[in-house]
């Protein structure tokens, strides 16, 4: 296992990770998430260019929308799915408001800009990792998308520490989980070796019963 | 058992403390959950290693408070209290859960049976203080706090799963003293979570986890040592003494091949390996029709009994193999033979009619004769009852006994392993005795080996004591019982007292049954029986189909004979048994 299946979403903005909202309002905020956010029909770039409007009145520039494109692809798509349920977390006022989130935005650029790039960032980290429907309607891929988000805001969620915000990551990611499972593969399937010797020993005591059939 | 009082402490204010604890302990599992107080012990218990244990025979909940203050946790009556109450609702519940949860254990432990009950308990205690900690009922995060870190690889990786279950900071439980592989604790808490309602399901990979990832701790884990002294002082799990097998673990259930948590779809979702080819990891045949019948669906009779010998139970194998037949038997159950016995015909009484002299005085029916004229004059005022016959609706049925001769030669595979031919055998038995018959088996081996109930009986424990036993000798059919059985020996009648089957439970060597060689026209012992018995005969034979054509012109004549080599044969000897059966009584 690589530490890089390990580590958590690194943030946006360097610097220390200040104390962000409550994990468990931005996990609810997730299971709300209207259906439409899924729907073919939504065009991820426009989206995410309303919603930096309505967060600090920034209108998108040609260049950032042509970039938001080409990186989101089509909507109901898996990447654009996790950068509009990152934007619909962030829209929540428990979320934008907060003063961690706050102090991170102030030192690039404005809300909108680290909202926009977060939303990028995270469909980036958690992109073909499930099903689009997975991360509003499973209860530990909620938990997943909601420490990626905050993680790459630059916050903790209220009332962990670092240590502890990435035990909790490492419990919660897909990555993490798969990279394990390889790891502990080959262990296990040197117990199977040992319990197949095992078996076939007893199978040898076992026959020696029937040797005159 | 009990030693000396613990000093410098006020036992009688701590009894109290932890009597007063009890009602919000089982309010931790629910409001409708009922158990008697606990049995709080103010002598230390030396025969029990933790402070604190289930006894699910008597469903008590037991408490060492000497023990408890040594450890330092008096003031935690809540949670030590709700997890023992957790025992009693979530894990292991009843003994057959204990014994289901600990054969999985063994098969994932593979060669380490010592370790058994202080996996299972620590599997257990990982899935109630999970449930505790998470639905608020207790705090068992103070307790391990308490306690202080562990000293032993087993309890460290126990502590730092727990810590990742619960969101707590790294080494606030399992300390820094003991190293812990952090990906076999996330594994484990991943397993927790997956199987949290599913105890026995869980327990094997979770032992198979340790014997993977503590290989080399485990290794030095010496039986009775300190290091696995050291856990069993914390694993609390259920000490309640074992009586036997519990019914309900002789299914398909038990023998599913192991699954280690990393390859376990449930435990790391879409990260599962695909299932390999049929190898290591494969459940073991379920469906296996050799001719030794050394395979079947379900966990074997040694397996559990090893699983109840690493348990602490006294139970032998032959009592482990009689409960594992008597269960597996059971869906197997045929109706079985009656015999249609004309019953004598039902008197219906008629008018009165004269008693005339000379016939006899008890049939004058006195009430008749006095009502009709007081003064009595023989011959003349005397009456009698008229009595006519009337034909009964339905004829008497009565089971037919039966009458089981099972081959224990060497050719036959051992039934305390394990042999279909021996679960045929039960269900006979088990049918017969449903039934209301009673059943003489009688297991035979070579000349002067002959064992069993000695006699017809209703015990049907007893029968398949007989249907388990083996000698592994030679091959003699026991002739002379099959004589003083049905034809009568030595000047005494027949032992069998009305119509009886007659079943032989043998492979090729039953052909011994017709080794009398009876002069030319007349029938040997084994015909002659079945004549006599009355409730027809059947051989059962461990051979394969094609094998009968050959071995029926050595096989005594009037027996039905049936090839019982694997599963599907049984059901079809039970249908055909049944058809037979019902042929005959309807």
């Amino acid at each position: 296992m690589r530490d890089d299946d390990a580590r958590m979403p690194r943030p946006l903005v360097p610097g220390e990770r200040c104390p962000g909202p409550e994990l468990v309002s931005v996990t609810r905020r997730l299971a709300t998430a209207p259906a439409a956010l899924r729907d073919p029909g939504v065009h991820p770039g426009a989206a995410l260019a309303d919603l930096a409007v309505v967060l600090d009145g920034r209108v998108a520039e040609a260049t950032e929308l042509r970039s938001l494109d080409q990186r989101l692809g089509a909507g109901g798509g898996d990447r654009a799915v996790l950068a509009l349920l990152t934007g619909w977390v962030a829209l929540d006022p428990a979320v934008a408001h907060h003063t961690g989130v706050r102090d991170v935005a102030a030192r690039c650029g404005g809300i909108s800009r680290l909202v926009v790039a977060a939303a990028l960032a995270v469909a980036d980290e958690l992109g073909g990792l499930r099903e689009p429907a997975a991360w509003t309607d499973d209860e530990v891929a909620r938990e997943e998308l909601a420490r990626a988000a905050l993680a790459v805001l630059g916050v903790l969620p209220a009332g962990e520490s670092p240590e502890v915000a990435g035990d909790a990551w490492r419990v919660v990611s897909t990555r993490h989980r798969r990279a394990v499972a390889v790891e502990l593969a080959a262990e296990a399937q040197r117990a199977a070796e040992l319990a197949q010797a095992l078996e076939e020993q007893r199978a040898k005591e076992a026959a020696a019963q029937y040797a005159n059939y | 058992m009990s030693g000396p009082a613990a000093p410098h402490h006020d036992v009688d204010a701590l009894v109290a403390r932890w009597g007063e604890a009890w009602p919000q302990a089982l309010a931790a599992w629910g409001t409708t959950t009922r158990m008697h107080a606990p049995r709080l012990h103010t002598r230390p218990v030396a025969a029990v290693p933790s402070f604190a244990w289930y006894d699910s025979r008597d469903v008590e909940v037991h408490v060492d408070l000497a023990h408890v203050v040594r450890v330092g946790l008096q003031e935690h009556a809540v949670a030590v209290l709700a997890h023992e109450v957790g025992h009693h609702v979530l894990a292991p519940v009843d003994a057959r859960t204990r014994v289901r949860i600990a054969a999985r254990v063994r098969a994932g432990l593979v060669d380490r049976d010592d370790l058994v009950p202080l996996v299972a308990n620590l599997w257990c205690d990982l899935l109630i203080n999970d449930r505790l900690q998470r639905t608020g009922g207790a705090d068992l995060v103070a307790v391990w706090r308490a306690l202080g870190p562990p000293s032993d690889p087993l309890m460290a990786l126990v502590l730092r799963t727990n810590e990742l279950l619960w969101g707590l900071p790294r080494h606030e439980l399992c300390g820094r003293d003991v190293p812990v592989r952090d990906d076999a604790a996330w594994l484990c808490s991943r397993l927790v979570r997956a199987y949290a309602r599913d105890p026995a399901t869980g327990a094997g990979g979770f032992a198979a986890l340790l014997r993977t990832s503590l290989e080399q701790e485990l290794a030095d884990i010496a039986p009775g040592g300190a290091a696995a002294g050291a856990a069993r002082a914390l694993a609390c799990g259920d000490e309640g003494a074992l009586e036997g097998l519990p019914y309900g673990v002789a299914d398909a259930g038990l023998a599913a091949g192991i699954v280690h948590p990393a390859l376990d779809p449930a435990v790391v979702g879409d990260a599962a390996p695909a299932p390999a080819a049929p190898g290591p990891q494969a459940p073991p045949d379920a469906t296996s029709t050799s001719g030794t019948g050394a395979h079947a669906s379900g966990i074997l009779p040694p397996e559990l009994h090893a699983t109840l010998t690493a348990l602490g139970a006294s139970t032998t194998l032959e009592d482990v193999a009689v409960a594992w037949y008597r269960e597996r038997a059971a869906p197997y159950v045929v109706p079985f033979r009656r015999a249609v016995r004309p019953l004598p015909p039902d008197p219906l009484l008629g008018g009165l009619e004269p008693w005339a002299l000379g016939e006899d005085v008890a049939d004058v029916d006195w009430v008749g004769t006095v009502s009709a004229s007081p003064v009595v004059v023989p011959g003349l005022t005397t009456v009698r009852r008229h009595v006519m016959d009337d034909e009964p609706q339905e004829p008497g049925r009565v089971p037919v006994d039966l009458d089981l001769y099972l081959d224990s030669s060497g050719s036959m595979a051992d039934p305390r392993r394990f042999s279909w031919i021996a679960l045929a055998g039960a269900v006979l038995v088990l049918s017969a005795v449903r039934a209301g018959a009673r059943v003489q088996a009688t297991t035979w081996s070579g000349p002067g080996q002959v064992a069993g109930t000695d006699g017809f009986t209703r015990d049907a424990d007893a029968a398949l004591r007989a249907v388990v036993a083996y000698f592994g000798g030679g091959t003699s059919f026991p002739l002379g019982v099959l004589r003083r059985t049905h034809l009568g020996a030595d000047g005494r009648r027949p032992t069998a007292t009305r119509a009886t089957h007659i079943a032989v439970i043998s492979d090729a060597g039953v052909q011994t049954m017709a080794a009398d060689r009876p002069a030319p026209g007349e029938a040997g012992v084994a015909v002659q029986a079945l004549q006599a018995a009355g409730g027809g005969g059947t051989l059962v034979l461990d051979v394969p189909p094609d094998w009968l054509a050959r071995l029926r012109p050595g096989l005594p004549d009037g027996y039905d004979v049936h090839s019982v080599t694997g599963d599907e044969a049984l059901v079809e000897f039970a249908r055909r048994f049944a058809r037979t059966t019902w042929g005959e009584g309807r």
